[in-house]
């Protein structure tokens, strides 16, 4: 095997890892078979020296807890082909809707986080120019007038400190949720390999 | 530093800065603050709270817009 | 051995491949195949991890005309090793025990 063909072959065996990581395994393997060229061996010795593709492959993979996915419908009898087919209108409308109010869900509840943000940051700038500037009102306009803003600027403090609390919370909470559906929603189609 | 039970001091924190500003806001407004409040268009810029058409107005507005804005 | 253990020893092994002087990948499989058996697959996690744990960092060097990947033992890497060494100073008193125990028999 040349060894072109050997990392030919690696490749192949790691088409499932995403492009940079695959680029780290690839750049290890050609770096062993250099070397070894490199200390007078002959390609095709040097190449006989390492495991098999599939092997090195394997133990990218597997350092990297990584599983392969297989796309699993049943489409093993001619009959659940055509079905499939005659049924499109039917199931893929269904399909479309589903996924529609899923996309319609994760739009409101993503308002959850994005308004605790919002809240956040603008109740920061009305706390923060209500105190500061509270005794500025109770020289200009009225010594309660200022009073009453200090009042509000702990008022929007507290909401403030409310507010980013509800985003920390409900930041991961909906990132779990998309992660949760989205693992979900991939298990319907795709089955998990373990075994190669 | 890790503040240990950071979320639930955090809850008492909030609650308490805003009981503690609601109960100045209502003790400033039981002592005639009404009409300490009626600034009208005259207001400084600054100012963060006023009573405009008999409403209570917290606002803080920000290169022409809004930051924040509720009447009540 | 016991696969474990082995991990363990191979990772030390591998620092101290360094300890010397930096090294590349095939040579340190060289020196290191000397002791206990390891090869390229078994080495590529073993490098990835002591380079995340900062034992080792990594550079590349010109070297008939392509670029050569050498690892080098950081001062983290070496403690790592005296750490290991300061440990197996306990072991090797057990074992002396276990082997008088055994030889009394």
């Amino acid at each position: 095997m040349t060894e072109k063909e050997y990392l030919d072959a690696l490749n192949k065996a790691l088409k499932w890892l995403p492009k940079p990581e695959k680029e780290i395994c690839f750049n290890y393997a050609r770096e062993m078979i250099e070397d070894r060229i490199e200390n007078g061996f002959s390609e095709a010795e040097a190449v006989a020296q390492l495991e098999t593709p599939g092997q090195m492959a394997k133990a990218f993979l597997e350092d990297r807890g990584s599983l392969k996915f297989k796309f699993s419908l049943p489409l093993n009898s001619g009959l659940t082909v055509i079905l499939l087919v005659l049924g499109f209108p039917l199931w893929g409308a269904l399909l479309l809707a589903g996924l529609m109010v899923l996309l319609a869900g994760f739009l409101i509840a993503g308002c959850v986080p994005f308004l605790c943000v919002v809240l956040t940051v603008s109740l920061l700038f009305v706390a923060l120019v209500s105190v500061s500037a509270s005794p500025f009102v109770m020289g200009t306009v009225s010594f309660t007038a200022g009073i009453i803003q200090f009042g509000v600027g702990m008022m929007a403090l507290g909401g403030l400190i409310l507010a980013a609390l509800g985003a920390s919370l409900s930041i991961p909470w909906f990132k779990s949720a998309v992660m949760k559906t989205a693992q979900n929603l991939r298990s319907l189609f795709f089955q998990e390999v373990k075994k190669w | 530093m890790v503040i240990r039970n950071f979320r639930k001091k955090a809850l008492i924190a909030g609650l308490f800065f805003v009981l503690t500003g609601s109960l100045i806001v209502g003790a400033g407004l039981a002592a005639g603050g009404r009409d300490a409040l009626a600034a009208g268009p005259s207001k400084p810029w600054y100012q963060t709270i006023w009573i405009e058409d008999g409403k209570i107005v917290v606002s803080l507005d920000f290169l022409n817009g809004s930051l924040f804005h509720i009447r009540f | 051995m016991d696969s474990q253990l082995k991990k363990g020893l191979l990772e030390i092994c591998v620092l101290a491949a360094l300890a010397k002087q930096d090294s590349y990948g095939y040579q340190i499989i060289k020196d290191v195949s000397q002791v206990i058996e390891i090869s390229e697959s078994t080495l590529y996690p073993i490098l990835k991890r002591l380079e995340a744990s900062h034992d080792l960092e990594t550079y590349s060097v010109e070297h008939n005309s392509r670029l050569r990947k050498y690892y080098r033992l950081t001062d983290s890497g070496r403690r790592h090793i005296a750490d290991f060494l300061d440990d197996w100073k306990a072991v090797m008193t057990v074992i002396d025990f276990i082997k008088g125990e055994v030889h009394h028999d």
